[in-house]
């Protein structure tokens, strides 16, 4: 007997999860409508900044949105409004109705805004949808010729790369003393913020916004420190916030931020329902990383198929990247916030490389590194293992 | 040739030991001190050693000695010297060992000896709290002695973190949580604008209990220098031979000033004594400088560090450092070419003792820093990484990688080397190189003890 899955949102997650369920499950059980609040079949969003290049949505786009799988029915463009438990039923925007045996709530994360004066002027733009790109690339092509990104980590570097593609001079707002804060511990933080510098973005790092400043539309930025940057745009990359309101209208618990409380099985309070990726609060810790969310929906998938799963343990937060020409990657714990754990560090001026070890100095705990990402691989293997030859003969 | 020495601190008193051991016989020291090793001041602060011991050790046999006599004046055409109760003393050769002003003063009156005896007493005096001024080396030092005394201490300093200037801000944030932890109550971003003795006051109006120990870095004694017409810069300048403009007088210790080395370090005065002693025997060593080392061994903060001041150094060069937040360990290390530009190492004793040795003798730091900063044996994984994708065998294609991860997982000879690789096991041609191999894979083990030569 076919039973039905609802999904809620059609992002990456929930694209991953809708894939991996049909490649798994070899007796068709399930069939699968997933809705999207998007026009668009789900697409890469961590490869948004390059949809400038060529905009072509089809390079984007995730697999051939299961247009010959006649188990799974996609509906773009349409939004859920409402879910009810009891009757076990999800209701859209239009007013239809649809029953579910299991529904899995992948509804992601909305940009933060600042309570800033002036973030509402037109000029200002969030940096997460290819709706969001169209609007900056059309300023751009009217006329805008510097912008301002607010944030300074993974989102706001894509976004600070976004605007150098379009040509304009770009400037980085970031609150922490070094851009990616995050990731980046600020041995590398302050060889990162010079690396950046010298491609060309202004980075004022340690500061925030005060003011958007405009008549009718964006024309400055007033900084904390009283720095005033002229500027046709605004771009918001400061943080997300997960998309929990479905969950709460519906009863079910969410976190402080409005992330939907799950367990390690990534199961809410009622038994049919999960959450998935940036939505989703696992024992309360939120991730926004793309990794920790694939391995969310895996999980899930497991669980219908009544196949073995192994249950969340908290993220690989692994990231290796080259942000505006500039390699940086980072593993495990990073900022050496284990108990008791050493760091051992070597700057060569030009890069910068430091690893995290346990208090016996013998088992990998973390790395970061910047401007030299070769060591990455291999010590991204020994996480959590002990170190088999000297860290300088792997540091390399 | 007659001797005369104008000085009778621990510079002097090395110095005359060792003419005195080359034979000579006539030597004639005049100390207006009653001659003091101030270098076991930080015992005295921290109790473990009374005012009387710090006295130094009797001189040798046959030395003249006259301690609390000054010398007023320097007659360099006449070789002669005058004291303050009229004599006069002649000299062939005249050594200035005058040293340095008093490091440790009191705010708001007292005798240094008087005070330090006071600092040393007994358990009602050290319920007096200390307010010691200065966050150089010498501050520290003196902070974590008294604390360790028992004593409740406080350290003022002008900068936002103590020794910021020496060791910078990463080494400085360390020192300072270090020094939380002993219990010193920190003061920065503040200087002391008087006191009474029972009080001190910060020039932002705050009051602390305690008796002022002022630690502001100690200045050379070159008056008598000066006033005889001698070049004097910040020290007495002297050159390699450590002469001073006058080929007949020389100078050693604080009071001197060399170009290889920073005015007051005491190391340096130690070798400068030895150096000149062997000068003025017809050997021909001459002086070449001290690179520039500050010890804090006192109250449990082991903090050592070479070379220039954290911003002196430029240009190409890389930077390793060690951190261990839980045990309070930090190590600095910045390299040129693989030899050491400066270092700062905290709560580190093992390492800081061979990495001085290297640091000394100019000697190419081993790549397995971390474990030289630990006092541990290297892992062993030499130098040959470079190389590790060289054929060795060709026969077996065997290249020094495999034979390096087979040394690594336990074939320790030739013999477990081919069993394990194959290696040398075609036409044989390659045996010399796998010895070879196997030799160099051994050796970094003993290359990290091997350097306490000097």
């Amino acid at each position: 007997m076919v039973r039905e899955l609802v999904v809620i949102g059609y992002g990456m997650v929930g694209h991953h999860l809708v894939s991996t369920l049909r490649a798994r499950d070899d007796g068709d059980t399930w069939r699968v409508t997933v809705l999207g609040e998007e026009p668009c079949h789900a697409y890469d969003r961590v490869g948004l900044s390059e949809y400038l290049r060529g905009r072509d949505a089809s390079r984007l786009a995730l697999g051939d949105g299961f247009v010959t799988d006649p188990m799974v029915r996609t509906r773009t463009g349409t939004a859920a409004v409402a879910v009810d438990r009891s009757a076990r039923t999800v209701t859209t925007a239009s007013g239809e109705t649809l029953g579910y045996d299991a529904l899995v709530l992948a509804t992601g994360s909305r940009p933060v805004v600042p309570p800033v004066e002036g973030m509402d002027l037109p000029g200002c733009f969030t940096y997460r949808t290819i709706e969001d790109l169209e609007r900056i690339h059309a300023a751009a092509r009217a006329g805008a010729r510097s912008g301002v990104v607010v944030g300074g980590g993974l989102l706001g570097l894509e976004a600070a790369n976004a605007l150098r593609v379009l040509g304009m001079r770009t400037h980085v707002v970031e609150v922490a003393e070094h851009l990616m804060p995050v990731q980046v511990d600020s041995g590398g933080g302050g060889l990162l913020n010079r690396l950046v510098g010298e491609l060309g973005v202004r980075v004022h790092c340690g500061d925030a916004v005060r003011t958007v400043d405009g008549h009718e539309r964006v024309s400055a930025v007033s900084l904390r420190d009283g720095t005033v940057v002229g500027t046709d745009m605004v771009v918001l990359a400061a943080g997300i916030r997960p998309r929990g309101e479905l969950a709460t209208a519906a009863g079910l618990e969410v976190d402080d931020g409005g992330g939907v409380l799950v367990d390690d099985h990534c199961r809410t309070g009622d038994r049919r329902v999960w959450a998935v990726g940036e939505c989703a609060s696992v024992e309360g810790r939120r991730y926004g990383l793309l990794a920790p969310g694939r391995a969310m929906a895996e999980l899930v998938v497991d669980q219908l198929l009544r196949r073995p799963f192994v249950a969340f343990t908290g993220a690989d937060t692994a990231t290796k990247l080259k942000l505006l020409g500039v390699d940086v990657a980072s593993f495990g714990d990073s900022h050496a916030e284990s108990d008791g754990a050493v760091e051992l560090a070597r700057d060569t001026g030009d890069t910068y490389a430091k690893l995290v070890l346990d208090s016996e100095a013998e088992r990998v705990l973390g790395g970061v590194f910047v401007g030299d990402t070769a060591p990455y691989g291999r010590l991204r293997a020994l996480l959590g293992r002990e170190l088999p030859s000297s860290p300088e003969h792997l540091l390399r | 040739m007659r001797v005369l020495v104008v000085g009778n601190g621990p510079v002097a008193h090395r110095f005359v030991g060792a003419l005195s051991a080359r034979g000579h016989t006539d030597i004639t020291v005049l100390g207006s001190s009653r001659g003091r090793n101030r270098a076991l001041v930080p015992e005295v602060l921290a109790g473990k050693l009374s005012w009387s011991d710090t006295v130094l050790p009797p001189w040798p046999e046959g030395v003249r000695v006259r301690a609390g006599v000054s010398v007023v004046e320097v007659d360099r055409r006449r070789r002669l010297v005058r004291t303050d109760c009229g004599r006069v003393h002649r000299y062939d050769v005249l050594v200035l060992a005058t040293g340095m002003r008093h490091d440790l003063t009191t705010v708001g009156g007292g005798v240094p000896s008087a005070l330090l005896a006071g600092f040393a007493g007994g358990q009602r005096e050290r319920s007096v709290p200390a307010v010691v001024l200065g966050g150089g080396v010498d501050g520290v030092r003196a902070a974590v002695a008294l604390c360790s005394s028992g004593r409740r201490v406080n350290l003022v300093y002008r900068q936002h973190l103590p020794m910021a200037g020496r060791i910078g801000d990463g080494g400085g944030r360390h020192l300072e949580s270090v020094l939380r932890e002993r219990g010193v109550e920190l003061w920065p971003h503040r200087e002391a604008v008087g006191g009474d003795g029972r009080t001190v006051v910060l020039d932002d109006g705050e009051r602390i209990d305690g008796v002022g120990l002022s630690c502001a870095p100690p200045v050379p004694n070159t008056a008598l220098a000066r006033a005889a017409g001698l070049r004097v810069g910040t020290g007495v300048v002297v050159d390699d031979r450590l002469r001073t403009s006058d080929p007949c007088v020389y100078a050693i210790g604080g009071c001197a000033e060399h170009v290889g080395c920073a005015v007051g370090d005491p190391v340096a005065g130690r070798r400068q004594a030895a150096t000149l002693a062997a000068w003025l025997s017809g050997s021909e060593r001459s002086y070449r400088g001290t690179p520039r080392v500050s010890r804090i061994s006192t109250g449990g903060v082991d903090l050592t560090v070479l070379g220039p001041d954290a911003e002196g150094v430029s240009g190409e060069v890389e930077t390793v450092f060690y951190r261990d937040a839980a045990r309070g360990r930090y190590a600095e290390l910045v390299l040129r070419d693989e030899r050491l530009v400066r270092a700062t190492m905290l709560g580190l004793p093992r390492g800081s003792a061979a990495v001085t040795q290297l640091f000394d003798g100019d000697r190419p730091v081993p790549r397995e820093r971390l474990a030289l900063l630990l006092g541990v044996p290297a892992r062993g994984d030499g130098a040959v990484d470079a190389h590790g994708d060289n054929v060795v065998c060709d026969c077996n294609g065997v290249t020094e990688g495999q034979l390096e991860l087979a040394w690594l997982e336990g074939a320790r000879d030739v013999t477990a080397l081919a069993s394990r690789t194959r290696a040398g096991t075609g036409c044989g041609g390659c045996a010399d190189e796998v010895r070879r191999l196997c030799a160099l894979f051994t050796a970094p083990e003993e290359s990290v003890w091997s350097v306490n030569s000097s």
